[in-house]
């Protein structure tokens, strides 16, 4: 018995906390989760898309660290793509992924592990495992659900509406609850509340109405899709949307602009917009997004000219560090604005895995003594909007610095809908799991 | 389409400078000389043309834009050309286009760089020598994702 | 900046119509439209470079010609409607003030 658990714990330790999974004993405010190594510690707090970048690429760019990513998730579940999972276009195997290897391969510590406080002046990460001290910290924990815009603290309205109604928008269960969903509905109203921008993009939430929308045609089964926009109009590739709605699917979708909820009454099926007020039978709604609970607790939010949280980690633009902290990075969807002219970069897994490469690089650059060159990202996404013959449609954009030192965007949409934009949606996909997950 | 080898790689923010926009003044007179030539000494009425665009375009790099003329082309009236002008970009004269009476009809969409908030004026020349205008006045803001 | 050359990307939405029916044409080219108003980081004016014309015709005929300026977006989009009356191959031609021509040809059966 000894021996055997001596074993386990020996071999626990290369890649998770010894002491919890040792010994079943409490962890206090001083338990350890490692102790201070002698190379600088980066420590990455949440391992998607932005923080498993920035493991792959400060290994990419030789920086002489100790590089620990902690992650509550003990496996990799792609939110791009998963759209086309829901209407099985594609099988799971494309959206799921080994992060043990390639934390071999990229030479980092991957810890499986929830982040339970992050405390700056002292230098130091807690967690559900124990404390770890940084040198630089990556924060990058995504988002959460902001259902308490709508319910406010009613705990029980929340978690009804979380189980009854899932979001999909964060790597859980809640996709395989939806995809059921989609595969057992037999008619009706299927309403959709879009969280209001910025917001997480993808899943694409015009993508997911077009999927489910074809998937109801091809089944024949009498459903509406009603979609609550709190946007004046389809943005962005608005068009290309557009068309696909009043083309393909004009009898199923019903696209309602300016519908920014008012009152969600989830036991009733009923939904109160600022314009219009709908029943339904089935939904999936999508409540605002806000930076995870982690940028909460590092007291990182950014506040509004009148004080109120923007919701969002507030940034230095271009160097990408905490306004008030420079040894503290935001990578992906945590960002908070960056520019004037157009706000926030698109909360994507392409910009997630953009800026997690820049602040590898720029951290890379500070360890080794050099100057900090501005880098700046480009996006681009593409949308299923039909299932057979396969069409997607497509956005870029790109980024340049002005003379003024402001960020500005260029947006070009492609919404021509075709077969060859799934086929380059297909290369972007393995090139980016090829990139950090390979 | 994407340049992909490009977004492969990590790039310099380069520097862009903005184009430069024009006096007010000297704007609506490019405008009006070109509003001038295109008439041939008609006054435009404004009517029988629609000119749609958003009245905020959130990105100001491509603004869709709509020109229509209301009615079908009928055996003896066709439309012969349209012009759009944005009357305070660097270059007023946004693009032309020209029709065969075989199109039947004149509807075209497009989608233009707008380098500040301004007036976009249609103008239609049918064959019969009339003209028709239409001008909306344009704010230009930025959305993308996030808008 | 994008390619410079690629294949169109042409949406039709009926490719048999019915004679009097209006179709519908969107095209649009990869092109990154340079002004010749901005400069580079070296204070450089980038040259134009812009797509000047696109001429759609049928048997010899132009049915429809499109002149370009600067204000025309990164990869011309264009849409445009016609009355089918018989069936015809479309040719649609897009060509750049640097000679890049770009040709492509649908077909359009009248039912």
């Amino acid at each position: 018995m000894l021996n055997r658990r001596t074993f386990i714990a020996a071999g626990a330790a290369t890649v998770a906390a010894a002491p919890a999974i040792a010994a079943p004993v409490a962890v206090t405010s001083t338990t350890m989760l490692k102790p201070k190594g002698k190379k600088p510690r980066i420590v990455i707090a949440g391992g998607g898309w932005g923080g498993l970048s920035a493991a792959r690429h400060l290994h990419a760019q030789g920086a002489d660290a100790e590089v620990v990513v902690l992650e509550r998730n003990p496996i990799f579940w792609s939110l791009p793509m998963s759209n086309k999972w829901l209407i099985d276009v594609l099988n799971t195997d494309y959206l799921l992924h080994d992060m043990i290897g390639p934390s071999r391969k990229y030479g980092y510590e991957l810890v499986q592990t929830e982040v339970t406080g992050i405390e700056r002046d002292k230098k130091i990460v807690r967690t559900s495992q124990g404390q770890i001290d940084y040198d630089f910290l990556i924060v990058a924990g995504g988002i959460r659900n902001g259902y308490d815009a709508w319910f406010g603290n009613d705990e029980k309205a929340i978690e009804f509406t979380r189980r009854a109604y899932p979001s999909g928008y964060t790597a859980d269960a809640e996709h395989v609850a939806i995809k059921n969903k989609i595969h057992n509905f037999k008619g009706g109203t299927m309403v959709m509340t879009l969280p209001p921008p910025p917001h997480r993009c993808p899943p694409s939430p015009y993508e997911r109405a077009c999927v489910m929308a074809w998937y109801f045609k091809k089944n024949k089964i009498p459903a509406k899709i009603v979609i609550l926009d709190p946007k004046p109009r389809i943005m962005p590739i608005g068009g290309g949307f557009k068309a696909a709605f009043d083309e393909l699917y004009p009898d199923i979708i019903q696209h309602i602009p300016n519908a920014k909820v008012k009152e969600v009454d989830p036991f009733n099926k009923k939904i109160v917009t600022t314009a219009a007020e709908v029943k339904f039978d089935d939904a999936i709604l999508m409540p605002p997004h806000q930076a995870a609970d982690m940028v909460w607790r590092a007291d990182l939010i950014g506040k509004t000219a009148d004080g109120k949280p923007t919701t969002w980690a507030e940034i230095h633009p271009t160097m990408l560090h905490a306004k008030e902290d420079p040894n503290v990075y935001l990578v992906g969807d945590v960002m908070g604005a960056v520019s004037k002219q157009f706000g926030y970069y698109p909360k994507s897994a392409h910009v997630a895995n953009y800026i997690g490469k820049i602040v590898a690089i720029y951290i890379a650059q500070r360890l080794k003594g050099q100057e900090v060159k501005t880098l700046l990202p480009d996006n681009l996404c593409y949308m299923m909007v039909s299932g057979e013959p396969k069409e997607a449609i497509s956005v870029q954009f790109d980024y340049e610095i002005m003379p003024d030192g402001t960020i500005s965007q260029k947006q070009i949409d492609i919404d021509i809908r075709s077969a060859d934009l799934v086929e380059e949606d297909h290369k972007w996909a393995q090139r980016m799991y090829g990139d950090f997950l390979a | 389409m994407m340049n992909l080898s490009r977004r492969d790689t990590l790039r310099l923010g380069g520097v862009a400078i903005a184009a430069l926009t024009i006096a007010p003044a000297r704007a609506r007179a490019e405008t009006e000389a070109l509003i001038k030539e295109f008439a041939g000494g008609k006054t435009p009425k404004n009517a029988g043309l629609t000119l749609d665009i958003p009245l905020a375009a959130e990105n100001a790099n491509a603004v869709p834009v709509t020109i229509r003329l209301d009615d079908r082309f009928s055996g003896a009236r066709s439309c012969e050309e349209f012009l759009l002008v944005a009357e305070r970009n660097p270059i007023p004269e946004a693009c032309r286009f020209k029709f065969s009476p075989a199109m039947g009809m004149a509807d075209v969409t497009t989608r233009i760089r707008l380098a500040e908030s301004q007036t976009v004026v249609a103008l239609a020349r049918m064959s019969d020598g009339e003209i028709l205008v239409r001008r909306v006045s344009v704010t230009v803001t930025v959305g993308g994702c996030n808008g | 900046m994008a390619a410079k050359s690629s294949k169109p990307r042409i949406w039709i939405s009926n490719r048999t119509p019915n004679s009097g029916a209006v179709v519908t044409v969107k095209a649009m080219v990869t092109h990154p439209m340079e002004t010749g108003l901005r400069k580079n980081a070296h204070s450089e004016v980038i040259p134009q470079n812009i797509v000047e014309t696109f001429e759609c015709t049928l048997a010899g005929e132009t049915l429809l010609s499109w002149q370009l300026h600067p204000a025309i977006s990164q990869n011309p989009y264009l849409e445009f409607k016609f009355v089918a009356r018989k069936s015809v191959d479309l040719t649609m031609r897009w060509v750049a003030d640097d000679g890049l021509r770009i040709e492509t040809t649908e077909t359009i059966t009248v039912t």
